[in-house]
């Protein structure tokens, strides 16, 4: 759970704000907990309300064996050709005799 | 630049997968949109879970030669904050646990090398929906991250700490009380889950 920090009251609803996602539109499969805002005449109240966030996707097996993308054996090649190009190889691993 | 370089030219861009593209194809594909949300910055924070380090050296495993080599690049920080302090008085604090971070440009141009385009567009769908559970997207955040970038949970290892304190190391962010929500919950999954196998005087 997350605590949301929420900002504000008024006499019909409850403005709250997700830090740093105010310009977000797509919340709502996320802060579950969001009623219809609006901007309220004064600032004053902090409140805090808990929200879920998602995670992985774990009942997709058969979905994701069928993908297009399920990897090969070349899976763990690319992947450390990707992680080798993110990164700066300082040593090669080799011991000089 | 002659006409056969402008021929090749071309020929290399066809073959080449713009890696904005694929990060608008992510973005039209992600379970729920994290960008704004999902890093904070405060130099103030201590060592430990939920910071970013930049250039911290790791081992990378090479499987033809059986050997690791060092690298150093972009890191999560997985290791508790409280088991890195060293003014606490607890032993075994000298490692940190971390998660090298794979930037989605570099893993963009080697899957579509690899696999060609409509496999990396499938691939990249499947992991904004979080339908890789040991993949991790993390969106992006400045120009140290340009396009966001992927943690691979199988390739969690360890580094000294003294490491975050050499020359050059800097702390680049901190992910939010959100960010590290959505990271904890792929690890929960990834670590904790119910084996599937019954295990000796398991009832």
């Amino acid at each position: 759970m997350l605590n949301e920090l929420v900002l504000g009251t008024c006499a019909v609803t409850t403005l709250s704000i997700s830090c740093g996602s105010v310009f977000n539109d797509d919340v709502a499969d996320v802060f579950s907990t969001h009623e219809s805002a609006v901007w309220p005449s004064e600032l004053g109240a902090i409140n805090l309300v808990q929200v879920d966030v998602q995670g992985p996707v774990i009942d997709a097996g058969a979905q994701t064996a069928s993908a297009k993308w399920f990897p090969d054996a070349s899976e763990q090649k690319v992947f450390r050709r990707a992680l080798l190009r993110s990164s700066k190889v300082v040593h090669t691993g080799r011991l000089v005799v | 630049m002659s006409i056969p370089d402008v021929l090749s030219f071309k020929l290399l861009s066809a073959l080449r997968m713009d890696v904005n593209t694929a990060y608008q194809h992510l973005v039209a594909s992600l379970r729920y949109d994290d960008r704004g949300r999902f890093y904070g910055v405060d130099q103030g924070l201590p060592l430990g879970a939920g910071l970013l380090y930049v250039p911290v050296r790791f081992p990378i495993f090479d499987s033809d030669e059986r050997i690791y080599l060092t690298a150093e690049g972009l890191v999560y920080v997985l290791t508790h904050e409280c088991d890195l302090d060293q003014e606490n008085n607890r032993a075994f604090n000298k490692s940190a646990l971390i998660c090298p971070i794979i930037q989605l440009e570099d893993l963009v141009s080697e899957y579509f090398e690899e696999y060609g385009e409509a496999c990396t567009k499938s691939f990249l769908s499947a992991l904004a929906r979080k339908e890789v559970s040991r993949l991790i997207y993390i969106p992006p955040f400045d120009a140290r991250l340009p396009y966001g970038g992927i943690l691979n949970l199988n390739e969690i290892t360890n580094t000294f700490i003294g490491e975050f304190e050499q020359d050059g190391v800097e702390k680049v962010c901190s992910v939010s009380g959100f960010g590290i929500q959505v990271i904890d919950n792929f690890l929960k999954n990834h670590l904790l889950r119910e084996k599937p196998s019954r295990l000796p005087l398991q009832f």
